[in-house]
């Protein structure tokens, strides 16, 4: 589905990303972990070609994505829920969802996405028009995954969705990502929490320094000293 | 006599409302302070001039033809002149509108020269009289028309698949990208809005005051100070800063004179901006 190769990438002389590789198949749920500045939001933001990458290919279902712009990307169906949510925030709920589906679909099936994402999150249909950003942390995230998913996105790229939230939604984001994998979107769940992202993830990549240094199934990288060492804190060591 | 003074005041505010609406939209999509955005009002004043004057155009089609013309030259104006500089430092960006301005201000003196040309009213006939108080017909058309098409513009923002694509932009243009929404061309469009707005303002105008290639500077200053004291970035601020400058301007020309009036209009702004900085609805898009 998703391939990237060799990619660097960086901002004025300062190189964030020093060779990245990655792969995501049809239907898996990929994680690519790392620490803060590591560089996990810039290969999102390369894959989108929203920064400009020097050098590597990138290939979305088998076509290079070089010269495709960020709009065009979104409408072949890569769904994005940004790093910080960013919602909306003084459009109302339902409006947030109708920009979601604006590009992609008609108007009913629009309806019918939009229908769908309520009964994923009830909360959502309660607060439809209200403005996006009357919500709490927890909500505003349901509705970037929701306004993501009204284009019923064949990847679903997530940057950090448990940024800043209380426990009993992080763990509600998770369980619901681990959902619409089984479902059948395809995922690239870019996160911190090692911990989570290792349980869901079927495959992992661990960034560093702007370079892939460990990639493999979770539940190897999951015992590995390196991760246990430095995302883990010893938390898997005994099991 | 006061209620003449304020109801052609509000006719006069109407323009400079609708002109510092389209201010607005562009700031609000592109995050771009057009200096240019009085000029959009000229052109449209000189195309509808040139058609019905010397091309003998009924003033019916003149008039839409002129509005798109200066839709027309938004829309280039994005796509020529902004687009290669947008996304860099905001004072490279309106330096190239204040670039833009003094060439269109220039290129219509150039061509059209510096004299004034009176302007056909669309609606002739003696004015209309409500009680003793005499209005005359192009005020309130004036005032009707604006009112029209905010309207129509609220209504554009809120129901229509490009109003939205518009407020997503403004709100965020990179999430609006990954939305799958063209940014490039739902600014270019946004302009093209904009531009429409203002030449709409610009032939409302015309019939009252003489038609010149001056007229853009002065207009912008008044627009744009009505944006200000109402809020910049706020569509209600807009309308309401330009017909609160539109009557000011007029109560002060008739109670003391014409030459204060522009000096009052940045005597309203200094006291707004001491008084109340953020504006006068700061929180409405």
């Amino acid at each position: 589905m998703l391939s990237v190769r060799g990619l660097r990438a960086g901002y004025g002389r300062i190189e964030a990303l020093r060779g990245v590789d990655l792969e995501v198949a049809v239907g898996e749920l990929v994680a690519l972990i790392g620490s803060n500045g590591a560089g996990k939001t810039t290969t999102l933001k390369a894959i989108l070609n929203l920064v400009p990458h020097s050098a590597g290919r990138i290939a979305f279902r088998g076509e290079p994505t070089e010269r495709v712009p960020p709009h065009v990307l979104a409408r072949r169906g890569i769904g994005v829920v940004p790093e910080g949510r960013r919602v909306f925030a003084i459009s109302t709920v339902q409006e947030n969802l109708e920009l979601g589906g604006l590009a992609r679909t008609t108007r009913s099936d629009a309806r019918r996405a939009m229908e769908r994402v309520f009964e994923t999150f009830p909360v959502l249909r309660e607060r439809r028009r209200q403005r996006a950003g009357s919500l709490s942390g927890g909500e505003q995230q349901m509705l970037a995954i929701g306004r993501a998913l009204m284009s019923r996105p064949d990847l679903l790229l997530l940057d950090e969705p448990s940024m800043g939230l209380a426990p009993i939604y992080v763990e509600a984001i998770f369980a619901l990502i681990a959902r619409l994998n089984r479902e059948g979107v395809t995922i690239l769940l870019i996160e911190q929490n090692a911990t989570l992202s290792l349980e869901i993830a079927a495959r992992a990549y661990v960034l560093e320094q702007g370079c892939c240094v460990l990639s493999g199934p979770a539940a190897e990288l999951r015992h590995h000293p390196q991760v246990v060492d430095a995302y883990l804190g010893g938390e898997f060591a005994d099991r | 006599m006061l209620v003449q003074i304020v109801v052609s005041g509000l006719a006069s505010g109407a323009t400079y409302a609708l002109i510092a609406l389209g201010f607005v939209i562009i700031w609000n999509t592109a995050a771009v302070v057009n200096f240019a955005q009085g000029e959009f009002a000229v052109a449209a004043m000189f195309v509808a001039l040139v058609l019905s004057r010397f091309g003998h155009v009924p003033l019916f089609l003149a008039l839409p033809a002129s509005v798109a013309a200066s839709a027309l030259l938004g829309w280039l104006t994005e796509r020529i002149v902004i687009r290669p500089v947008i996304g860099r430092n905001a004072m490279t960006v309106v330096t190239v509108t204040i670039g833009l301005q003094i060439v269109l201000s220039d290129g219509a003196k150039l061509i059209f020269g510096g004299q004034p040309y009176p302007f056909p009213a669309p609606f002739s006939g003696a004015p209309l009289g409500f009680g003793g108080v005499v209005l005359p017909r192009q005020s309130l058309l004036v005032i009707l028309a604006m009112a029209l098409l905010v309207a129509a513009l609220h209504a554009m923002s809120v129901l229509t698949p490009f109003g939205k694509r518009l407020r997503a932009v403004a709100q965020d243009r990179e999430v609006a990208a990954m939305m799958g929404i063209d940014v490039n061309r739902t600014v270019a469009q946004g302009f093209a809005v904009s531009a429409a707005v203002a030449g709409v303002a610009g032939v409302l105008l015309a019939p009252v005051i003489f038609v010149s290639a001056d007229l853009g500077l002065p207009l912008l200053i008044k627009s744009f100070v009505a944006a200000i004291i109402g809020g910049f970035g706020s569509y209600p601020g807009a309308l309401a800063g330009g017909l609160l400058i539109g009557v000011i301007d007029n109560v002060v020309s008739y109670a003391v004179s014409t030459d204060y009036r522009d000096v009052i209009s940045f005597l309203v702004l200094i006291v707004m901006l001491l008084l109340r900085p953020t504006g006068l609805f700061p929180n409405h898009r």
